[in-house]
C-alpha cells in the first residue's frame, strides 16, 4: 500500500467542507459518545456489585444505576451515531477498508449490541424491587451477560479503530501468501493497553456521575445522609482509582 | 499510473453481503416507521387527553411507548447505524457516495433524532409527573422531530435511486441532488404505511386493555388509522412508481418476479381484512393476532419491498454514478466526478484495481483460477452469490453452458461493451475475461475449467519451446 493507493481510495466527490471542521466535530461528539459509553459501563458494572448483596444502601444504588445504564446504553449510541459520521467523512480509506476486512465483526457488533441492550432490559423487567433487599434479585446472568457482551462490542470497536492505523497490513490481511480471503471473520490487530484504557476511564467518568447522582439526591432531599455519605465516598473512590 | 480506488471485497457464501443489508434495512423501516407513526400518534392522542380530559389516553401514550422503547428504540436506533455498518461492508462506496454528498443532512437528521430520543424517555415518563398542557406540547415537539427525521432520510434515500433534478449532474448542489419528485412521492407514500405499521404495532398494546369501552375507542382508532393509510399508501404508490426512471421500470418489467405485485395486493388486502375485522369487534383485537399481523406486514410487505427497491437500482446503487460493483460508472461535472470506465478499459481491473495480490496481477496458466475469482469478488459478488445459495447465485446466469469460450465470449461482448440491460459496464480485458469465464464454469462444472486451462498451460510450453531456438541462436550469436 502507497501513498497513491490511500489517495485513490479517497471519495471521488471530494471533502464537503474544510476537513478541520470535521475533525473537530468528530472529536466533539466522540467525547460525548465515550462518555456515555463509560456511564454504562460503569454504570452497569455497579450493578453487577451491588445488586446481589442484602445491603439496603448497595441495593438502593444498583437499582438507580439499572436505570442509569439502560438509558446511557440510549445515549451512548445516539451520540456515537455523530462522530460515525465523521470518521467517514475525513477518514474513509481508512475506515471503509478496516470494516471490510474484519465484515463479519461488523455485522456481529450491531447483533452483539442488541442482544446486550436486550439483556440489560430483561434483567431491569426481572427486578422491579431491586432497591429492596427483602426481595431475591432474579436473572443475574442477563446482567452478566449484558456487561460482556457490551465489553465485547467495544473490543470489535477497537480493533476497528486500530486496524485504521497499519495501512502497509492491509493487503497481508486481505490476501495473506497472496491468496483473498473475503470472508471478514478475522479480528486483525489490537492493543490491550489502549483497549484497556478506554475501559479503565470508564472508573472516573462514573465517579463523576456518582457525584452529580448524589448531587441530585441532596438538592431534591431525597435521600438520608448516610446514604449520600456512602455514594460520595464510593463516588471517590471510583474517581481517585484509575485516575 | 493512475489507480481505481476499489475496497477490498467482503464475501458472504450463505446468504450474500446484499441480504444482509436488506435484513438488516427490512428490520429497521419496521422499527423506525412505527416509531415515526406512534410519535404523531402520541401527539394527537395527548391533544385529545388534554382537551377531552381523557387521561387514559395518556395511559394507552405511556404503555405504547414503553413498548416501543424496547420494540423500536431499541432495535430501531441500533439497527439504524446498522445500516451504515452493513452497507460500509457491503458497498463501501455507495455509502460513502451518500456520506460525501449529504454530511450535512445527516447531521441535521442527528440533531432531531437526538430530540427524538430525548423525547420519548420525556413522553413516557413525564405522565402525570408534568401538567397535561405540559406533557401534550413535549409530545407535539416529539412527533415533529420525529417525522423530520423521516423527511430528512428519504431526501438521500431518494438520491440512491436516482438524484433529485438532473442538473444536479451537470452544476452538482447538494439540494439539487436531495429534492426531486422521487423524494415526496417516497415520503408521502412511506407516511402513509408507517401509519399501517403504526396502527398494527399498536393493536399489540391495545389488546391488553382491560377497560371494554376504553378497548373499544381505542380499537376503533387504530382501525380507522390503518385502513385509511392503507388505501392512501396505495394509491401513493402508483405516484411514486411514476416517479422512478427509466431503468427501474426496465428492472421491474424484466426481472421483478411475476408473482410480486399479485402478493404485495394480497397483503394489502389482508391488512385491510384485519383492519376491518377489529373495527367490528374490538375482541378480536388479541396480542397473539396483531402480532401475527406485524410479523407478516414485515416478511411479506416490506421484504419484498426492500428488495425490489435494491433490485430497480440496477445498475446502480447509489445517484446514478455509482456501479452495484463500486465502479464510478459516468461523469459527474457538477461534482468534478471522472468516470473510471475509460482507465479500466484502458488498463483492466487487475492493473488498477489497490487490492490484487501482486502474484494476480499477470494472468498465467497457473494463477487463472484465482485471477477469475478475484475478479468475480470485485466485478460480480455484490448482486451474485458465488456458491449455490445466497442471492442470484452467478453460474445460473449463462444459460447453463460449460463452454468457457462460450462464457468468455459473452463477457467481452455483452458485459464489457455494457450492452446488458440492468448490468453494469464491465470492461474486461481478452485475458481478464477468460479467467472469469474459468472461474465461472469451475463453479458449475470444475473438470471443463481444468481441461481449458490445461489446454492453455499446453499452448504456453509450445510457445516457450518455440522460443526457445530463436533465443538460444540469438544467444549464441
Amino acid at each position: 500500500m502507497n501513498s497513491e493507493m490511500l489517495y485513490a481510495l479517497r471519495d471521488v466527490a471530494g471533502v464537503p467542507s474544510h476537513p478541520i471542521v470535521f475533525l473537530v466535530l468528530g472529536v466533539l461528539t466522540f467525547a460525548l459518545h465515550i462518555a456515555a459509553v463509560q456511564v454504562m459501563l460503569g454504570g452497569t458494572a455497579l450493578v453487577l456489585a451491588n445488586a446481589f448483596s442484602r445491603n439496603p444502601m448497595r441495593r438502593r444504588l444498583a437499582a438507580a444505576m439499572t436505570t442509569t445504564a439502560k438509558i446511557a446504553v440510549s445515549v451512548a449510541v445516539v451520540l456515537g451515531v455523530a462522530p460515525l459520521l465523521f470518521v467517514q467523512v475525513t477518514y474513509d480509506p481508512f475506515w471503509y477498508t478496516s470494516n471490510v476486512l474484519s465484515a463479519w465483526w461488523v455485522v456481529g457488533f450491531i447483533v452483539l449490541l442488541i442482544a446486550g441492550y436486550m439483556a440489560l432490559y430483561f434483567f431491569y423487567s426481572r427486578n422491579h424491587h431491586l432497591d429492596d433487599p427483602q426481595h431475591d434479585t432474579r436473572s443475574g446472568w442477563s446482567l452478566v451477560a449484558a456487561l460482556a457482551l457490551f465489553l465485547v462490542v467495544g473490543f470489535i470497536m477497537h480493533v476497528l479503530t486500530q486496524q485504521m492505523l497499519s495501512p502497509e497490513k492491509w493487503m497481508s490481511w486481505y490476501a495473506p501468501g497472496g491468496v483473498i480471503e473475503p470472508r471478514g471473520r478475522t479480528l486483525h490487530d489490537y492493543n490491550l493497553w489502549r483497549f484497556g484504557f478506554f475501559i479503565a476511564l470508564a472508573a472516573p467518568v462514573t465517579g463523576a456521575w456518582l457525584f452529580a447522582y448524589r448531587r441530585y439526591l441532596s438538592a431534591g432531599q431525597l435521600a438520608e445522609a448516610n446514604y449520600l455519605q456512602w455514594v460520595g465516598a464510593l463516588a471517590a473512590r471510583c474517581s481517585i482509582s484509575a485516575g | 499510473m493512475d489507480w481505481v480506488g476499489l475496497y477490498p471485497t467482503w464475501y458472504e457464501p450463505g446468504v450474500g453481503s446484499g441480504w444482509v443489508v436488506g435484513i438488516m434495512a427490512t428490520i429497521h423501516v419496521l422499527a423506525s416507521h412505527t416509531s415515526v407513526g406512534a410519535a404523531i400518534l402520541f401527539a394527537y392522542l395527548a391533544v385529545l387527553a388534554y382537551r377531552r380530559n381523557q387521561p387514559q389516553l395518556l395511559d394507552y401514550i405511556r404503555k405504547y411507548g414503553m413498548f416501543l422503547l424496547v420494540f423500536s428504540y431499541v432495535i430501531g436506533s441500533i439497527t439504524g447505524p446498522g445500516i451504515w455498518f452493513t452497507t460500509t461492508v457491503a458497498s463501501p462506496r455507495g455509502i460513502s457516495a451518500l456520506i460525501h454528498s449529504f454530511v450535512w443532512k445527516w447531521a441535521t437528521e442527528w440533531v432531531f433524532f437526538v430530540i427524538e430520543v430525548v423525547g420519548v424517555y420525556l413522553v413516557i415518563y413525564l405522565v402525570g409527573r408534568v401538567d397535561q398542557r405540559t406533557h401534550m406540547r413535549i409530545a407535539v415537539i416529539f412527533g415533529m422531530a420525529s417525522y423530520t427525521t423521516m423527511l430528512i432520510i428519504l431526501g438521500i434515500l431518494s438520491f440512491m435511486m436516482v438524484p433529485g433534478k438532473e442538473v444536479w449532474f451537470t452544476a452538482g448542489g447538494y439540494l439539487n441532488g436531495f429534492y426531486g419528485s422521487n423524494t415526496f412521492a417516497q415520503l408521502a407514500m412511506r407516511t402513509a404505511f408507517m401509519f399501517t405499521m403504526t396502527a398494527v404495532v399498536g393493536g399489540i398494546v391495545a389488546a391488553r386493555i382491560t377497560d371494554p369501552a376504553f378497548k373499544r375507542e381505542i380499537s376503533r382508532k387504530l382501525a380507522w388509522l390503518g385502513i385509511v393509510s392503507s388505501i392512501t399508501g396505495a394509491a401513493l404508490f402508483q405516484w411514486y412508481i411514476r416517479t422512478l426512471p427509466e431503468t427501474a421500470h426496465l428492472v421491474m418489467d424484466n426481472r421483478l418476479p411475476s408473482y410480486f405485485q399479485p402478493a404485495i395486493i394480497t397483503v394489502l388486502l389482508g391488512i385491510l381484512a384485519y383492519f376491518v375485522m377489529t373495527l367490528i369487534s374490538s375482541r378480536t383485537l388479541v396480542v397473539w393476532g396483531a402480532s401475527v399481523a406485524t410479523v407478516s406486514i414485515l416478511l411479506f410487505g416490506l421484504w419484498p419491498e426492500e428488495v425490489a427497491r435494491e433490485s430497480i437500482r440496477k445498475p446502480w446503487v447509489a445517484g446514478q454514478y455509482i456501479y452495484s460493483n463500486q465502479v464510478v460508472g459516468r461523469d459527474v461535472p457538477g461534482m468534478n466526478i471522472k468516470s473510471e470506465i475509460p482507465l479500466l478499459e484502458t488498463h483492466g481491473f487487475l492493473k488498477t484495481q489497490v487490492f490484487v495480490p501482486n502474484e494476480l496481477r499477470v494472468v498465467t496458466p497457473d494463477n487463472m483460477l484465482k485471477v477469475g475469482e478475484s475478479l468475480a469478488l470485485t466485478t460480480c459478488s455484490n448482486c451474485h452469490s458465488l456458491s449455490d445459495t445466497g442471492m442470484r447465485p452467478l453460474h445460473r446466469y449463462f444459460g447453463g453452458t460449460t463452454n468457457v469460450t462460450e462464457v468468455e465470449n459473452y463477457l467481452r461482448g455483452a458485459l464489457s461493451t455494457g450492452a446488458t440491460l440492468y448490468m453494469p459496464m464491465i470492461p474486461l480485458k481478452p485475458e481478464e475475461a477468460e479467467a472469469l469465464a474459468v472461474f465461472i464454469v469451475n463453479m458449475k462444472q470444475p473438470q471443463a475449467a481444468i481441461a481449458h486451462i490445461q489446454h492453455k498451460a499446453a499452448l504456453a510450453q509450445a510457445d516457450q519451446a518455440a522460443a526457445l531456438p530463436a533465443t538460444l541462436t540469438q544467444e549464441v550469436r
